[in-house]
């Protein structure tokens, strides 16, 4: 771990993010942004798949996915900044594994989505139920997400040395 | 300054401030409100744009509503981080850009889901111009509050933390 540690501390990343100290809260302020972006996509998709929003087209809801892809990489760039700041901050919080584990798993199913689920969901018209599979998965999605939004903004609270 | 100082002494907000796990709590509600109000304003104002074309204008009366919530939990937890630090925050120029722009987001997003409702009875799905500069203008306004908002943790500390 210390190797990666001092990988990512001395990556042009790190460096450059610790030679401009205003870029560090310039990437907060993205990363703000890029939650919620994501989470807005999130909710209209995830609610009209769950049926909380009824009579809308399933399609139509989902051209929401790219506007829900680029939050999700505004944070992965903001995100990879702020670890390569101060790598041991992240790298030794268990919060902060927990969090990645939310981020993969919010991937996988969104990714499983897409390969299994979203052509069938367009198909359906707009006043039908999506199958209890979909609602499950779109219930894990907005699940996974408010975690992954928790554990971020906990992290500092849980880190086991000074941050900046 | 009388109420301000009474308040922030007051025991619960006291405890609120220093507290090591009130802050963290408090923030956590505040970052899930963000989320959801402004979430939801900004795909608004991306269907009064005109995108997702489709979309129906029905979704959004179920998401005002949630959006509604949101505000609600973080007018709440913001008006408790508030007092934790009220007479120090009070002229906080961060502070005073982002309670302007939440006052600027409000106004355009009444006025915007009153478009969204007028067109939806008329059985309209295209916005006339005016209300989309409105989307926009409140798009940035909800921009703005999230940018001073998250300034404002690097010209004040928590009481925990001074």
């Amino acid at each position: 771990m210390t190797d990666l540690t001092e990988a990512l501390r001395s990556s042009f990343v790190g460096v450059f993010m610790r030679d401009n100290p205003d870029l560090f809260p310039a990437m907060e302020m993205a990363h703000f942004v890029g939650l919620s972006i994501l989470m807005g996509a999130m909710i209209v998709i995830d609610l009209r798949i769950l049926g909380a929003l009824t009579n809308v087209s399933y399609r139509a809801s989902f051209k929401l996915i790219p506007v829900a892809i680029a939050g999700f990489l505004i944070n992965l760039i903001s995100g990879v900044a702020f670890i390569c700041t101060n790598p041991a901050l992240y790298l030794t919080n268990w919060a902060f594994w927990l969090k990645m584990g939310l981020v993969v798993l919010g991937g996988l199913n969104a990714l499983w989505f897409t390969f299994a689920e979203h052509g069938k969901l367009s198909a359906l018209p707009d006043d039908a139920r999506a199958p209890a599979v979909a609602r499950f998965m779109a219930f894990a999605s907005l699940l996974f997400w408010v975690l992954v939004l928790l554990l971020g903004r906990l992290l500092p609270t849980f880190a086991s040395v000074a941050g900046g | 300054m009388g109420f301000l100082t009474w308040l922030q002494e007051t025991e619960f907000v006291q405890f609120l401030g220093y507290d090591p796990y009130a802050y963290p709590i408090m923030l956590c509600f505040h970052a899930v409100g963000m989320a959801v109000v402004v979430g939801i304003v900004w795909m608004m104002s991306l269907r009064v744009l005109g995108y997702p074309r489709g979309l129906s204008l029905d979704a959004f009366a179920r998401l005002s509503t949630i959006a509604f919530y949101g505000f609600m939990v973080n007018f709440i937890s913001g008006l408790m981080i508030f007092s934790t630090e009220a007479t120090r925050i009070i002229d906080n120029r961060e502070f005073l850009i982002k309670m302007g722009s939440i006052v600027v987001g409000l106004i355009t997003v009444w006025y915007m889901s009153r478009s969204l409702r007028l067109l939806r009875a008329a059985g309209q799905e295209t916005f006339p111009v005016p209300v989309k500069v409105i989307a926009v203008i409140s798009s940035l306004a909800w921009l703005i509050a999230i940018l001073a908002g998250r300034y404002i943790a690097y010209t004040i500390k928590p009481p925990f933390a001074v």
